[in-house]
């Protein structure tokens, strides 16, 4: 497995660099922006993590040329997760906020890389999901917790309002491909996926 | 504009008002009064001259003492002046004991006849002195068995103090207006620095959690990295516990002060459906503490709301309600005339008053437990609510703590 790991400070470079390659393998790490476009024209990965700040660089748009190539993107954020995630200000696979532990980054890592290379495809009624490319088909890119939501939903597991900004942003972008389907809290039920005319 | 400065407008220009009109009542009531005055040494004048300017002989007054006309206030101060004899319209009559007879011993009056006059001087033998139909000042005096009755016409006095009170209350009015725009422009000046050390230090904030939090996580990594090298130790140890403390602040510094308008991202959130779920949840955690949770959520309570920060808040209130209930807490949740309002109550150990400054950043309180808290989450909450356009409240009274927001 390889992992390029982006960030403007070498320290975290070096702490972090050292611990992804005795957890992953092969760890490439890029101080700006500039050195990330190089790198993934040049090279292959399996995972890109980058800090939302990166020098040189409009996150957003390598973020965009990063996914497109399909490589799942772990973006490192200063603040709440559920919030990015809501007004989705980078369209990232999966974020992950400082401060953060190796146990924190190992968890997000493997989550991203299981459903990435999993192959999978979900049907969220008459939505279908393509996991390992983190999107709905032919529609907008997904998180990882997003299709962690949508998962847990399909195979009856609990979802609770801690994935509220979760449950809000799929319901945003089932609304933007025009699908029915919405997740709604249900008495007594709990979270569920319903039609519209439900 | 915020709040304080507004306020600050307002009471000052309350201030401004009630000054002005405390000012301006004085002097319309000394004015009035000084009239009254001017009127009843009038006809203790004409009483003093047996009823009439044209007597020119001083005579005695049985009600009254003589005065001497040099005891008269002249000039400015006073109603007298070498043409009084000529400009104070007035009539007297003379009545004999029984009020049968009557003589005029002066008419200068144009408003009514001498007939309605002698009517008019009649309802008033019984009387002293006073006001008579609107602007008219009488006095009624003995001498020599017969009953006099004067009664002169202050209208055109009058209509100048009704002037004076007229002119007061557009000064007044005027004032104010003007004063409105200078505070405006001098609160503007007084909060201006205030606004910007009130930016300064939530940028300062903002700016310190995030320089907190690369750190936080380096450290974390070579601790991690010193203990798969050489296995964990007290010092490791101790550095990870110091490190969870301070990623729980900051954490709870993410809370603070920095949720305003902008940062609302609304979307229709089902509140009834959150409340319960968050509430549902915790069941356990309360009872496990001892705390018997009461709830009552109206359904289908929809309200247009940032989901993050509406979590957030809802998570604050429970955690608040763990931390400091003794016995029992509750949650209710209303739309109350267009309002929705969540109410949470518990009973505490805080005294009575200990939640006036519980909005205020970094207000620690104490609970029955002896722990302390960061003094942030209702904070938070608050921060919410009023970027939400609600407001929030909280009283202890006899034991029981309330919390109102109103969205």
């Amino acid at each position: 497995m390889r992992i390029l790991l982006a960030a403007p400070d070498r320290d975290l470079l070096e702490c972090y660099k050292e611990i992804l390659e005795t957890d992953f393998g092969e760890t490439v790490t890029a101080f700006d922006g500039a050195q990330v476009i190089s790198l993934i024209s040049s090279e292959n990965f399996d995972t890109v993590i980058l800090d939302h700040d990166l020098p040189l660089t409009d996150s957003r748009k390598l973020i965009e040329r990063i996914r497109d190539k399909g490589i799942p993107v772990i973006v490192l954020i200063n603040g709440s997760v559920s919030v990015t995630c809501l007004t989705e200000k980078v369209p990232a696979t999966a974020y992950l906020s400082y401060p953060f532990t190796s146990d924190g980054i190992k968890d997000v890592i493997m989550n991203v890389c299981q459903k990435s290379s999993s192959g999978g495809k979900l049907t969220a009624g008459g939505v279908e999901i393509d996991v390992s490319g983190f999107r709905i088909q032919n529609g907008p890119y997904l998180t990882a917790g997003e299709i962690d939501v949508l998962q847990s939903l399909l195979s009856g597991g609990s979802v609770t309002t801690e994935d509220g900004a979760y449950i809000s942003a799929l319901n945003r972008k089932f609304s933007e491909i025009g699908a029915a389907e919405q997740i709604k809290y249900r008495p007594e039920k709990g979270f569920g996926l319903v039609t519209n005319n439900e | 504009m915020n709040k304080a400065e507004k306020k600050f407008r307002l009471y000052a220009i309350l201030v401004i008002f009630v000054l002005l009109t405390s000012l301006l009542a004085v002097i319309n009531a000394v004015n009035f009064t000084m009239a009254s005055q001017d009127a009843d040494e009038i006809t203790q004048m004409i009483a003093s001259r047996q009823g009439s300017f044209d007597h020119k002989n001083k005579r005695s007054v049985d009600m009254q003492p003589q005065i001497p006309e040099k005891d008269f206030r002249m000039g400015p101060m006073g109603p007298s002046s070498p043409e009084t004899d000529s400009s104070v319209r007035y009539f007297t009559f003379a009545f004999s004991e029984d009020g049968k007879d009557a003589k005029v011993v002066a008419f200068h009056l144009s408003a009514v006849t001498e007939d309605e006059a002698m009517e008019w001087a009649r309802e008033l033998i019984n009387e002293e002195t006073g006001w008579t139909r609107g602007t008219y000042r009488y006095r009624v005096y003995k001498d020599q068995g017969m009953t006099y009755v004067t009664v002169i016409d202050q209208g055109r006095e009058l209509i100048a103090s009704y002037r004076i009170l007229i002119i007061s209350a557009i000064g007044e009015a005027l004032c104010l207006l003007i004063g409105w725009f200078v505070l405006l422009a001098i609160a503007r000046k007084i909060y201006a620095p205030i606004e910007e050390a009130d930016r300064k230090q939530k940028n300062f904030i903002k700016g310190a959690n995030k320089e907190f939090r690369l750190p936080i996580t380096i450290i974390n990594g070579n601790t991690e990295l010193a203990e798969r090298k050489y296995g964990p130790d007290d010092q490791t140890r101790s550095t990870r516990r110091q490190l969870n403390k301070l990623n729980a602040l900051v954490n709870k510094l993410e809370t603070i002060g920095i949720f305003e308008n902008e940062n609302v991202t609304p979307s229709q959130i089902p509140l009834s459906e959150y409340l319960n779920a968050a509430l549902d949840r915790d069941v356990e955690k309360f009872a496990s503490c001892g705390i018997e949770l009461n709830y009552d959520i109206a359904p289908d309570v929809n309200i247009s709301a940032d989901p993050e920060a509406m979590v957030r808040v809802i998570d604050e209130l429970i955690e608040n309600a763990l931390k400091f209930s003794m016995t029992k807490a509750s949650f209710t949740l209303k739309s109350d005339g267009g309002r929705t309002v969540i109410e949470a109550q518990n009973d505490t150990n805080l005294p009575d008053g200990a939640a006036d400054q519980i909005f205020d950043r970094f207000t620690r309180l104490e609970n029955a437990k002896g722990e302390e808290n960061a003094g942030l989450g209702l904070a938070y909450v608050k921060d919410v609510v009023t970027a939400h356009n609600g407001r929030v409240s909280a009283a202890v009274a006899g034991g029981t703590f309330t919390l109102r927001i109103a969205l």
